[in-house]
């Protein structure tokens, strides 16, 4: 992901975000906030030159709310559920979401147009995050690309990558900084976006920065410079967040990779025993693994989350599958993981179910 | 081949079927969000369904795809349309 900052002015701002091969312009029409959302935007992304002959794919518009804009109401009949910080109504073509008084929303599932309507207030520094975030989200789905929760490496030795799945504390920082050490590349150890291409499902990165505790950087041997990004980071940084954040070019000499073509997965556990172990999955019980973490891929309106399932099929037709709990083993030695996830494990486990 | 047949058991609206390398699938229910996995032979039953075969064409499929007797046939299609129909997933 990058972005071009193409104008800026007192009233307004627009720049453009490349994510996933996809240019996003985000136009915030109020001086209030066009501050934080190039901040925001910009630690997922670094700053490129200028260019207005980017050709736009979606744009996103930031609006103050104004009374004499009226409101937006939900859809008669629309179905909700909810979302972090928030809740999200879908008719089947519009979707809707609400955090706080501040509402992002999208009109068709081919819209090229996603709207948020902040609502001025002591929580709107904390809501913005999620609204560009969301809005971004929407964005991509309706050009055909959806965000995984998952870590993602390339082996060297082959130049494919390898997914690593999993929720929050699962395991996916500590593996991919562990294959990092190692000499493999890498595009990101928390989230991707997909996106079918001619040759494949394509993973790209859209997050800048890593994010570790303190005791996954203490066994890995991570010597990272905190204050050297908490400035970057801004409203990100919390004390309340458990991790630490860091540049992984500032650790690891180079930056993450742009894109690969994956040809594993992982569904990634911690056992908290002393080895590893992985065990072959089938594509079936893989898809549904992942139907299961990404609720979009069921929620978003239904033209969307067709495209978004055919993905993930696709996904799982490329690679083979596995669900790997992690042990210890991989905190004490680099060359665990690069067996666990390059080879020879899954060598062995592929034998198992044969 | 009666209408009737040409308009039972059809899937119903907002169902993904997916397909693997190995020939079997799943469905998900974006109504229910609830999905179920399919062997190779109910997939290609849903897929007959999907292109509106009536139950002797479906049975003429597996019949040409697979060494099977059409009574063998006849009771994987009713099986696997009554799984469909348990599931809410054909009208």
């Amino acid at each position: 992901m990058s972005v071009a900052r193409q104008h800026s002015d007192e009233a307004r701002l627009r720049f453009y975000a490349r994510i996933a091969d996809c240019n996003i312009k985000i136009v915030a029409d109020a001086s209030d906030v066009k501050e934080e959302v190039l901040r925001f935007v910009s630690v997922f992304s670094p700053v490129e030159s200028s260019n207005s002959r980017l050709e736009t794919d979606c744009t996103i518009y930031i609006k103050r709310y104004k009374a004499s804009s009226g409101s937006w109401t939900m859809p008669y009949g629309a179905s909700g559920f909810e979302v972090e910080s928030g809740h999200c109504y879908s008719d089947g073509n519009m979707c809707l979401l609400k955090f706080g008084d501040s509402t992002v929303f999208v009109e068709r599932p081919d819209a090229k147009i996603v709207t948020v309507i902040y609502f001025p207030g002591k929580d709107l520094i904390a809501e913005l995050p999620f609204l560009i975030r969301y809005a971004i989200q929407l964005a991509l789905h309706r050009r055909g690309r959806f965000h995984l929760h998952s870590a993602a490496v390339v082996n060297p030795d082959d130049g494919r990558g390898a997914l690593l799945i999993g929720d929050s504390g699962a395991g996916k920082s500590t593996l991919t900084v562990q294959l990092a050490r190692a000499g493999w590349n890498f595009l990101s150890d928390d989230v991707v976006v997909l996106s079918t291409s001619a040759t494949g499902v394509q993973t790209f990165w859209c997050r800048r920065f890593f994010s570790l505790t303190e005791k996954t950087i203490q066994a890995c041997d991570v010597n990272c410079d905190v204050n050297s990004v908490a400035q970057p980071l801004g409203m990100l940084a919390s004390p309340q967040l458990p991790k630490r954040m860091f540049m992984p070019e500032d650790v690891f000499g180079h930056p993450p990779l742009a894109s690969c073509l994956p040809n594993k997965l992982f569904f990634v556990s911690l056992s908290h025993q002393a080895g590893s172990v992985v065990r072959s999955l089938t594509a079936g019980e893989a898809l549904l693994m992942l139907i299961k973490r990404c609720a979009w891929a069921t929620y978003e309106v239904p033209d969307v989350a067709r495209a978004f399932i055919h993905t993930l099929e696709s996904l799982v037709n490329q690679c083979r599958c596995y669900e790997l709990s992690s042990g210890y083993d991989v905190l004490e030695n680099p060359d665990t993981a690069v067996r666990l996830i390059g080879g020879s494990e899954t060598e062995n486990a592929n034998r198992a179910n044969v | 081949m009666s209408k009737e047949n040409k308009t039972e058991n059809q899937p119903r609206e907002n169902i993904v079927a997916s397909e693997f390398t190995n020939g079997e699938g799943t469905l998900v229910d974006l109504n229910t969000k609830r999905y179920i996995q399919l062997n190779e032979t109910a997939l290609l039953i849903w897929r007959c369904l999907e292109g509106r075969q009536t139950r002797d064409e479906i049975i003429n499929q597996l019949c040409a795809r697979y060494d099977v007797t059409p009574e063998h046939a006849g009771q994987s299609v009713d099986k696997a349309i009554a799984s469909f129909k348990e599931n809410g997933l054909v009208s």
